[in-house]
């Protein structure tokens, strides 16, 4: 019985090619996303391993991503604990055409940025001595055909000079590779100096995106952190200071917050998808009650019918959703041959995938399950009378 | 004389209470094996109605169906699907194909609840094909096929089980004289060779004349027997 559902359905579900293809798109497009957002979060997921508990990270209480005033570093400098305080700010730039999109890390001198980069002692002193310096990770510098000596034009968004423009020429100093899993982070970013951007304004603005502060051997980082928030407390500009590694989860947790809404759509158009499937479903059935009254005449049982329409519906989403698999595939490599961001080689988490994806089916069986009934409910005289 | 199929005090109403209709009432009737019976009568007569009771697509409202031995009011759903697709074959006025499907796919549609093996099915579905000359077409689609050959396609899908009964509601209804002279010819040949019962709605005279017998239905009850056309 079930050989013969499945051979008469086997013609069936691209019967209607528009709501076939329908149906198959919106069932890709939702795996497309779920498959982005897989992706999405195994880049920034921070890794447990990576270094951060000794080091404390001072933004803004208001947000992370609000700026703080250079003048801060002596404030914070002062606390008992310190030893050393470090500052950066980061900027998107584009180079050439606006697509090929970089970012740059503005970092204060003296800096801990260049620690675990393949750079030479005399790279890294020159970066101190050349104000328009710039070193550029091994796989920016790859994508955009960059040596070392070349002067490079970048558009820095946000920014104006004396000028009026945009654009800074930047001199490349060095290319380095990171030495550590976690310094290789910055292979697709580049490093320029926050004085030299700050003073080419055309108006100071001595904003710092971050401060990092290192600590004395033995100072607790939990004590440090409230003896600064304590200092700026009564300030214009409040800190909230944290670990490297708390910083970190903690914008993960603002990403997860967007995954969280993405997720939500995601499931939404998973709902949308079964109501549209089963209300299409059970007005193909009453157009075909011809046909299933004929083979109900023939000798098919209502539940060998209700199966049919089950198996035409499961089909076609299960179709969508081995389009949508191998669009993910597709669509991540093609992001991570261009270098453009820091996606990995992309693997979607499977066992998600397999959850949503079993999911989706069920659903869809439910979706079918409307017009199964309805076919199954069939009265074989009356539909018969319609033929005529 | 073998009775086929013997119909007793067969009775038919839709619905119930006051808006009741009796369509068919106290209709006795015996068809022999082996039978050809043209079933005439004006519109709205009850022709389908009791051809339905007849080919077990519907159930009387009172009286007895017996099929051979087999009383069919006796027979669960389930029991009388089973007993519809080892008995009969139906043709309906518009052919009532499956447009998915390929001709050769259509007549194997009833062959796919037996137990037979694939190849087997096909063997047959191409003879039944064969048998009403139209193997060339095997792989057409219903919409690429003229009325007439696509009333061959379903003769050839009722048959291909190899039925006792045959039941055909105006076969010829949507066809020109001459497509509708083949059909004719072909149904009547097909009782020649495979020995079925046949028993046809129509309102073409010239159609009853290729029966055995023409049996009239008029105001819910059958005369019998009526005028045999020549
Ligand atoms: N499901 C139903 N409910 C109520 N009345 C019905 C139903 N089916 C048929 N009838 C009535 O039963 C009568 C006989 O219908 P039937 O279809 O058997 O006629 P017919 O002889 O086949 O007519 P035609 O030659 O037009 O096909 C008609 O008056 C019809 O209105
Ligand atoms: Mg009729």
């Amino acid at each position: 019985m079930t050989m013969v559902s499945i051979y008469l359905s086997y013609a069936k579900p691209f019967r209607n090619r528009l709501r076939g293809f329908l149906t198959v798109a919106t069932v890709a497009m939702v795996f497309v996303l779920l498959g982005l957002l897989g992706a999405v979060y195994q880049v920034f997921h921070p890794s447990a391993g990576s270094s951060g508990a000794d080091i404390l990270a001072v933004t803004s209480r208001y947000s992370t991503q609000s700026p703080l005033p250079v003048a801060l570093h002596d404030t914070i400098a002062k606390v008992p604990g310190v030893r050393n305080v470090y500052y950066q700010s980061g900027y998107l730039a584009v180079y050439q055409q606006p697509t090929n999109q970089l970012i740059l890390a503005a970092v204060s001198l003296p800096t801990d940025a260049l620690q675990g980069l393949s750079l030479s002692n005399d790279q890294q002193i020159n970066f101190t001595r050349t104000r328009d310096g710039i070193l550029v990770g091994e796989q920016l510098a790859e994508h955009n055909g960059w040596k070392v000596g070349q002067q490079i034009p970048l558009r820095i968004t946000g920014f104006v000079n004396k000028e009026g423009g945009d654009s800074e020429l930047f001199e490349i100093l060095g290319i380095y590779h990171g030495l550590t899993a976690d310094r290789a982070k910055f292979d697709n970013i580049a490093l320029v100096r926050w004085d030299y951007l700050n003073e080419s304004r055309a108006v100071r603005s001595d904003a710092v995106g971050l401060f990092k502060v290192r600590l004395e051997t033995g100072a607790s980082p939990d004590a440090v952190s409230q003896a600064i928030d304590r200092a700026t407390a009564n300030s214009d500009h409040p800190t909230r200071t944290q670990t490297a590694q708390a910083l970190l989860l903690s914008l993960f947790r603002q990403m997860g917050d967007l995954s969280g809404a993405i997720r939500m759509v995601v499931i939404a158009s998973i709902f949308t998808l079964v109501l549209v499937t089963a209300t299409s479903l059970t007005h193909a059935v009453r157009r075909r009650s011809v046909e299933h009254a004929t083979l109900r005449a023939i000798g098919y049982t209502r539940s060998t019918i209700a199966r049919m329409v089950i198996y035409e519906s499961v089909g076609q989403v299960a179709t969508g959703v081995v389009v949508g698999a191998l669009l993910i595939a597709g669509l991540c490599r093609c992001l991570h041959a261009s270098h453009v961001s820091n996606f990995p080689v992309p693997v979607v988490n499977l066992g998600t995938f397999a959850v949503v994806a079993c999911g989706t089916l069920a659903l869809a069986a439910l979706a079918g399950s409307f017009g199964a009934a309805q076919a199954a409910r069939l009265n074989m005289a009356s539909a018969l009378k319609q033929a005529q | 004389m073998n009775v086929l199929i013997e119909l007793s005090q067969l009775n038919k109403s839709y619905g119930s209470g006051e808006t009741a209709v009796n369509v068919l009432k106290d209709i006795n009737l015996r068809v022999a094996e082996g039978e050809f019976i043209a079933l005439m009568g004006p519109s709205g007569s009850g022709k389908t109605t009791l051809l339905n009771l007849i080919g077990g697509i519907d159930r009387p409202s009172g009286g007895r169906i017996r099929f051979r031995a087999q009383s069919l009011e006796a027979l669960s759903d389930a029991a009388l699907g089973r007993w519809r697709s080892a008995h009969v074959g139906f043709v309906f006025q518009s052919y009532n194909l499956l447009p998915s499907l390929s001709a050769l796919a259509n007549v194997e549609v009833p062959l796919m609840l037996t137990a037979l093996n694939r190849s087997e099915r096909l063997r047959r579905s191409r003879t039944a094909l064969d048998l009403v000359g139209l193997s060339e077409r095997a792989n057409h689609k219903p919409r690429q096929l003229s009325g007439g050959q696509q009333q061959r396609v379903a003769i050839a899908r009722a048959i291909v089980g190899g039925p006792s009964l045959l039941i055909c509601d105006e076969p010829t209804g949507n066809l020109d004289r001459e497509a509708a002279d083949e059909i004719l010819a072909l149904l009547a040949e097909l009782r020649g060779v495979n020995g079925v019962t046949l028993v046809m709605v129509t309102h073409d005279p010239k159609a009853a004349a290729y029966a055995d017998r023409v049996v009239v239905l008029d105001k819910g009850s059958v005369d019998e027997p009526v005028l045999r056309v020549a």
